[in-house]
């Protein structure tokens, strides 16, 4: 479990970026975090491997509190994935960019490679593994930096911006692998302000605004929260606003995908011969 | 490790007296403090009260220009240089088996030498944009892409910064441990903050050489300006205020009237 | 009149192997809201850098077939011509900014053509306005969003007076509130000031509305070009080319299964008008 205890954190210039959060994170969940840019999300991640320690409060890893450990060694608990792929690539191979941060780690030869075969395959890298990381698409580099996080298989994974530049197939295929990963047991927290995106996971959703945590709750109440949305300079999702709009005539505003919206509105409808 | 130092150039535009300073004349008054710190440098009982009297100076101006917070954030960025002087100043003294209130009276007086000295510049640079240090470098008859070029060093030091934090944050959190193992171990670590850096630095510079094409860069050969320097009553008055202080410095060196410990 | 033609082009990066653009045909007409979309690698930025000029000025390769905007040929106009007319923004706002202060930055295309300083100060206050940024005139790029970033550089090429303004998928960085507050000035320009549009973007639930055509790219060719309530009329729900509105899969989904009569409705208002008028 991770603990996060009335966290405050101030920058060196003097910016308050957290203003008192709490958040208890439970092993097997889909956490999305979620809030304007500038909100905290990713202060707040950085202080879940020990990035950032907090100025007041205490975070907690498993019992473990950040302040004692090093970032390293908590990393192996909690991997991060950030924004941006190319902020991590050095090596000549995809292989050799896996297969580093486990020998840093302190995995044995042997391990390690097994382990460096299963993450490229997990993430469909493993024809690719003789190619360099620099040419890869953009896409491509975002699973490998998942892959190279995702080798020593941390028990939580924090994902920043999935998927920022992203195209459609390869949104399509990282809420496929985000689905699979949470299958296998993996604790999964995404940092995110794509609510299109997140809403057909149905995690929980965290809102931040300006530093404090303003909801918490199941994806059914919070991304069909308009007032809640607005206060993080979020907008409602397409279905969530359609179903809200359509409450008057007594669908379920509770709606969250397609599916759900087109059996609500199909038999409201068509029980009634409107068309 | 610490990019604070290059915290100073991430420009606010403040609206102060000093900000308002026509920059030409805040270039002169940083010049006149750093020569008078300069000129009392072979006699340090007039270099410590030269120092002080220059620090007290330097406080009020910062003060007005309201930087003074910037000031300390660059002062702890270097910080390890000046205890480096005092040091240095207290070892060299010590060998020479003087009486301890001399030494420790001579290192002072280097370390506020040098403090008088790194506030001269910062007192320029955290009041005037770089945009007005392009004006002051054509109005120097420097060619506009010189000009250009140091503006937008400037500009984007701080934003490559932010990137080298960036990367760090990336590799920390895969296992890379900067402040562990012996020196030369943390030199071939920063190889892997340097790859990643180059490769984000040459894809950087393609974009800006877009946005320089799309900016219609160098297709006039007389540039015009936006930002005219205008000399005005204040700028006038500061002017005589500094040259005066300056002067009366100056006197005062030469007529050995500061000399000795006070 | 159409204001800018695209016959039969085709574009390879010098060193690189493959064709970027594959027999191109485009013509947009003025007062137009163009999208061009589709997956990375699909041309559509590639086609943007042929429309002002970048290329080949200042990436070459080989080039055939022709492009002419506003009746100007962008292989033998200087960019800072083609600039002012059809003025491009770029996608990471941060590296389009050069000055300290927003003022200074919405000047600098205006300095560097030689406009006299009577002329600038006149433009850089028409800007201001326009976009509603006077009150940050002062600022420097550390003390603004993303979003603010944005709409200054959009600003800083407006100042250019353009007839023509591309976008290289400007709100790509930005949160949902600033790229829509972006989009939607885009459409103001457009339809106020008569701006025409042309945009590449993954973002299409905030940006349909306002196309007079929704153009799809995929692997240097166009595969749809038309007005987007008839793209969604034959775009396949399966095809995953691009980000399709969750409305729009909802409505294709509705037609199929349950016979729903009425067009694409292109915002949930205008589907909620015609479920119960």
């Amino acid at each position: 479990m991770i603990e996060v205890e009335k966290v405050r954190y101030i920058y060196p210039n003097g910016v308050e970026a957290l203003r008192g959060v709490s958040l208890d994170i439970r092993e097997g969940e889909l956490i999305a975090i979620m809030g304007e840019n500038g909100s905290g999300k990713t202060t707040l991640i950085k202080h879940l491997n020990g990035l950032l320690k907090p100025v007041e409060g205490r975070v907690l890893i498993d019992g473990v509190d950040t302040r004692k450990s090093s970032v390293a060694e908590l990393s192996k608990k909690v991997g991060i994935v950030f924004q941006s792929p190319d902020s991590m690539f050095f090596s000549e191979s995809v292989w050799d960019e896996v297969y580093f941060s486990l020998k840093i780690l302190g995995y044995q030869s042997g391990e390690a490679e097994s382990k460096v075969e299963w993450a490229l395959k997990y993430m469909d890298l493993w024809k690719y593994r003789d190619r360099s990381p620099f040419t890869l698409s953009g896409g491509e580099k975002k699973r490998l930096s998942i892959a190279i996080v995702l080798a020593w298989q941390p028990k939580y994974i924090v994902i920043d911006e999935p998927t920022v530049g992203q195209d459609a197939p390869n949104r399509k295929r990282l809420e496929l692998l985000i689905n699979k990963l949470r299958k296998d047991g993996v604790t999964v927290i995404l940092s995110s302000h794509d609510v299109e995106f997140i809403v057909d996971l149905r995690p929980r959703v965290i809102l931040l605004s300006r530093g404090q945590i303003i909801a918490d709750g199941p994806a059914e109440s919070i991304l069909t929260d308009e007032d809640k949305l607005e206060k993080s300079s979020l907008l409602l999702p397409q279905i969530p606003l359609l179903m809200k709009r359509l409450a008057g005539i007594g669908v379920n505003p509770g709606c969250l995908t397609v599916d759900e919206a087109i059996r609500e509105i199909s038999s409201k409808f068509k029980s009634q011969k409107i068309w | 490790m610490s990019l604070k130092i290059l915290e100073g150039l991430r420009f606010k535009n403040i609206d102060t007296p000093i900000h308002r300073l026509d920059p030409r004349v805040k270039l002169l008054v940083s010049l006149y403090l750093f020569v008078i710190v300069i000129i009392f440098g072979n006699e340090w009982g007039g270099m410590f009260t030269i120092s002080i009297i220059v620090i007290l100076v330097e406080i009020l101006l910062l003060k007005i220009g309201r930087v003074h917070k910037a000031m300390l954030n660059t002062l702890r960025g270097v910080l390890p240089i000046i205890l480096f002087i005092t040091i240095i100043q207290l070892l060299q003294l010590l060998g020479n088996s003087q009486p301890i209130d001399l030494i420790l009276y001579r290192a002072a007086a280097y370390t506020f030498r040098f403090l008088a000295f790194i506030a001269s510049f910062s007192l320029f640079f955290l009041t005037t944009t770089p945009d007005e240090v392009g004006n002051v470098l054509t109005f120097m008859k420097i060619p506009y892409n010189y000009a250009f070029a140091l503006v937008a060093a400037i500009r984007f030091t701080p934003v490559i910064a932010d990137e080298i934090q960036q990367i760090i944050d990336s590799q920390k959190s895969r296992g890379l441990d900067f402040e562990k193992g012996n020196l030369f171990s943390r030199l071939k670590r920063l190889t892997y903050v340097f790859v990643p850096l180059m490769v984000s630095i040459i894809r950087r510079s393609y974009e800006m050489a877009e946005a320089l094409e799309i900016k219609c860069f160098g297709a006039s050969k007389k540039r015009t300006s936006y930002k005219e320097l205008k000399f005005s009553t204040i700028d006038f008055i500061a002017l005589i205020l500094a040259t005066l202080f300056f002067t009366i410095a100056f006197t005062a060196r030469y007529l050995n009237l500061l000399s000795g410990m006070p | 009149m159409s204001i800018i033609e695209i016959r039969g082009l085709c574009f390879r990066y010098s060193g690189s192997e493959e064709m970027v653009l594959r027999n191109i045909d485009l013509s947009i007409d003025e007062g137009e809201f163009v999208l061009i979309t589709g997956p990375t690698g699909c041309g559509k930025s590639t086609l943007l850098r042929c429309m002002n000029g970048l290329i080949p000025h200042l990436y070459s390769g080989d080039y055939k077939g022709s492009v002419k905007v506003m009746n100007l040929n962008p292989v033998n106009t200087p960019p800072y011509i083609i600039s002012q007319h059809a003025g491009m923004v770029l996608q990471n706002p941060e590296n389009q900014l050069f000055s300290l202060s927003v003022e200074g930055d919405i000047a600098f295309a205006l300095e560097n053509i030689g406009l006299n300083r009577e002329e600038m100060v006149k433009r850089v206050e028409t800007v201001l306005k326009l976009l509603r940024l006077e009150e940050i005139r002062k600022r420097s790029p550390y003390e603004l969003s993303g979003g603010q970033k944005q709409k200054v550089a959009i600003a800083s090429i407006l100042a250019l007076q353009p007839k023509i303004l591309l976008l290289d998928e400007p709100t790509s960085s930005l949160d949902p509130r600033s790229a829509k507050s972006i989009i939607d000035a885009l459409a103001w320009l457009c339809k106020d000031k008569k701006l025409t549009v042309i945009i590449t973007e993954h973002r299409l639930d905030l940006l349909v509305q306002y196309l007079s055509k929704l153009v799809i790219m995929d692997s240097g060719k166009i595969v749809y070009n038309d007005h987007p309530r008839n793209v969604f009329e034959k775009i396949s729900l399966e095809d995953t080319i691009i980000p399709i509105p969750k409305l729009i899969q909802l409505v294709r989904l509705l037609k199929k299964e349950f016979g729903f009569p009425q067009s694409f409705p292109l915002t949930v208002e205008e589907f909620v008008d015609s479920l119960i008028g």
